[in-house]
């Protein structure tokens, strides 16, 4: 009867908008960070996320003020029919191709740490497989999945970084406040990007069932991975210092690898720490697969959804072959992110905002009049 | 239904199969334990035979012989008993000498339970080879970053193949030195990952030497590396002091020399602090060293009063004294010697003085072989054993 009724609670998508904004910043913001910014890291870490809340309350409400539209709808209604269906239509490319290169990422460092022998494509159409099994079942299955597996990927990690203060150094985080301001304008896209993610709070918003809670949510999910951030950037800094860290592919990976159980047991972490990186990341895909899904069955205005699932995986899977190597694959999905993912998550948002608040005061300044 | 069935089942086998490509048996795999990297020198009779010529130099670089220790456990009637087997390989690049060792070997060759690794002082002194090693170490995403490393003083080959008689697992007992070390100090104790750490800031670091005889190896001394290029030894006592001075001594016994007596003490704790400041053109170190410890012995039915505070206080003088000259002696030779800032004043600059080391940090090199360092130690003994 209620079993699939397709509405999450604001607790749910929260979950959900966490678990996707750790799946992208996860791996490399240590070393982009410290790039960026070095022992300063903490400041522009927390002017980015401080801000990224902003925007993403501000998403939120654009969201609450239209409970139960869905995203191609407040877009018609803000910015007109054509803009939506063309805005839409680019908003599934970018999906595709965005999709296409956390896969490919997750798949590389899968093979790198686990799977040496097996081929990439094998890993990344196992992985889309089951992505589909999960994305056929709607919003309300990823919702409840991602509520039972945060708590677990939240304790284990926190867990994990506890066990490497043991060989930390304190005078890393030295010298403080050398930063100027135009470097911390400068350094605050890395930590823009590294919290993509929340943005989808416009496109799963017409499922929650209490919307005008949802702003708080939002905002709560940005505020556990700003705290989440800062504890992983923290403990990479201890351990290794700004030299080495801008020397590691992926420093958090890297930072595993120091940890060693003296009882032996156990003695590398690795396969612990590979099992929680594949959960975070299948959850941070299949949201955006989901997303592509949602999306077209509102363009060809469909009843059901889930047999558009399937077709977009061959599709996926070729756009998660583009790179010819880890290099090229990194360069391109750091300028797409730089050009597209600033029109999806920044710049598009604010237009719908601005047209819808114009039009409100249009509407107010009328019913006035009369 | 029967469409979700044959879904299912595409995605079970899907799943099922992926990791066969991977899939070694436990007892397909040799656990790696030792990895010895030396340069390659051929004998007087390989040079002989026409095969071995490939191996000869071709490029302007010398090729690399790789050392694996691997123990295997022999079951010999009931009781099991490890041997330590080891293979070695030769190759330009000891990023290939594994594939190459695979073909001999009927198991999988696995470093994810890599112990220690030893390299052969030749290779150390070659800057390239030097780097390559280090970077595969820190590349391998098996290796750990919490492996053991030692330069052994001649060939890390002949190091490995010592059979050792306290623990037949060599790369055991290699990793169980360093553990000891803590509690003895005469060697610079780092694991792969600091070594790493440090090494990336300018390509100077310390790497403890690996001294071995017909039975026994033994840690104890460091290897200088100037620019990714080993510059020469220091002897255990340098290493005790650079202990001190970057503040990872533990405990350690000396023998402090008073009016002909020899007073053995142990030091239990001990803690140095850096102060730097810059007068106009003077830069100043100063290096306070805070420690106590224990009086281990003097001689049976002494004259002299060990409950005495006045005798107390003249030996503790005596000690202050010389851990002052072992430190000031110790910092000498790497200003004037070697002329490398293996201490890290420079970070010190660099963390807590960012406004001068802006000015000084181009210069550093210079700045530092004319640092004037004061030093300032205080050290209690604060119990002197059962009898006066």
């Amino acid at each position: 009867m209620f079993s699939n009724n397709d509405k999450i609670s604001p607790s749910q998508i929260a979950n959900v908008l966490v678990l996707m904004m750790l799946g992208t910043g996860i791996l490399t913001l240590p070393r982009t960070l410290t790039e960026a910014a070095a022992t300063d890291w903490w400041i522009v870490l927390i002017i980015g996320g401080l801000g990224i809340t902003l925007i993403a309350i501000a998403q939120a409400y654009i969201v609450k003020s239209f409970p139960g539209k869905s995203y191609m709808e407040i877009i018609s209604a803000t910015l007109s029919k054509p803009v939506a269906y063309i805005y839409i239509i680019f908003l599934v490319l970018f999906l595709i191709i965005l999709n296409g290169f956390l896969v490919r990422i997750l798949a590389e460092v899968v093979k790198m740490f686990l799977l040496l022998a097996t081929p990439l494509e094998v890993i990344i159409l196992s992985l889309l497989l089951v992505i589909v099994y999960l994305v056929r079942q709607g919003i309300e299955a990823l919702g409840r999945l991602a509520e039972l597996l945060l708590p677990i990927i939240l304790v284990l990690s926190l867990v994990l970084v506890a066990l490497t203060i043991g060989n930390s150094d304190y005078t890393n985080l030295l010298p403080v406040f050398q930063i100027s301001f135009t470097d911390v304008v400068k350094a605050l896209p890395v930590v823009l990007f590294s919290f993509l993610g929340f943005e989808f709070v416009l496109i799963f918003g017409t499922y929650v069932n209490k919307t005008n809670e949802l702003t708080k949510y939002t905002g709560g999910a940005v505020l556990v991975i700003l705290f989440l951030y800062i504890i992983l950037n923290l403990a990479t800094i201890l351990t290794f210092g700004t030299v080495q860290i801008t020397h590691l592919i992926w420093p958090t990976l890297s930072l595993f690898k120091t940890i060693e159980f003296p009882g032996l047991f156990i003695e590398n972490v690795e396969a612990l720490v590979m099992a929680l990186w594949v959960i975070i990341v299948f959850m941070s895909i299949a949201p955006v697969l989901l997303a592509k899904v949602v999306l077209l069955t509102d363009l060809i205005k469909g009843k059901e959804f889930n047999y558009l699932a399937l077709p977009l995986i061959p599709l996926i899977y070729f756009v998660s072959l583009v790179g010819d190597n880890l290099a090229e694959a990194y360069m391109l999905l750091d300028m797409f992110t730089l050009y597209a993912a600033t029109i999806v998550a920044f710049i598009f948002p604010t237009l719908i905002l601005i047209a819808m608040l114009v039009k409100k005061k249009l509407k107010r300044e009328g019913s006035t009049s009369e | 239904m029967n469409k979700k069935l044959f879904l299912l089942c595409i995605l079970i086998t899907s799943i099922a199969i992926t990791g066969c490509w991977d899939s070694i048996e436990i007892d397909d795999r040799t656990f790696i334990m030792a990895l010895g990297i030396d340069v390659y020198k051929p004998t007087e009779e390989e040079k002989n035979i026409e095969d071995e010529k490939k191996y000869l130099p071709q490029h302007t670089r010398p090729p690399v012989s790789l050392t694996y220790v691997a123990s295997k456990p022999i079951s010999a009637g009931g009781e099991v008993e490890i041997a330590n087997i080891t293979m070695s390989s030769v190759s330009h690049s000891s990023f290939t000498a594994k594939r190459q060792m695979i073909s001999r070997s009927d198991n999988e060759l696995f470093l994810g339970h890599l112990k220690a690794v030893v390299l052969g002082d030749e290779l150390v002194k070659n800057p390239m080879l030097f780097r390559e090693t280090m970077d595969r170490i820190e590349k391998d995403p098996l290796i750990s970053r919490r492996i053991s490393m030692a330069v052994a003083d001649g060939t890390a080959k002949e190091a490995l193949e010592i059979e050792t008689e306290l623990e037949k697992n060599i790369g055991k007992f290699i990793s169980s030195l360093f553990i000891r070390q803590e509690r003895s100090n005469r060697a610079p104790v780092a694991d792969a990952g600091d070594i790493l750490t440090t090494l990336h800031k300018n390509g100077n670091v310390l790497i403890p030497r690996l001294v071995y005889s017909d039975k026994e190896i033994k840690i104890g001394g460091a290897a200088v590396i100037k620019d990714y290029k080993m510059e020469g030894w220091i002897g255990e006592m340098e290493s005790l002091a650079y202990m001190i001075i970057t503040n990872n001594l533990m405990t350690t016994a000396l023998n402090h020399n008073m009016d002909d007596l020899i007073i053995p003490y142990t030091l239990t704790e001990i803690k140095t602090n850096i102060e730097a400041e810059k007068e106009g053109d003077n830069i100043k170190v100063v290096l306070s060293v805070i420690g106590e410890g224990d009086i281990d012995g003097l001689y049976f039915n002494p004259e002299e009063d060990v409950l005495d505070p006045s005798f107390v206080k003249k030996v503790q003088d005596g000690i202050c004294k010389d851990i002052q000259k072992l430190i000031i002696e110790a910092i000498k030779v790497f200003q004037k010697d070697y002329q490398i800032d293996i201490f890290q004043f420079g970070d010190y600059f660099r963390k807590y003085k960012p406004d001068v080391w802006r000015d000084i940090e181009k210069d550093w090199e210079e700045i530092f072989t004319e640092l004037e360092v004061v030093v300032e130690t205080d050290i209690f003994m604060r119990r002197v054993g059962l009898s006066r």
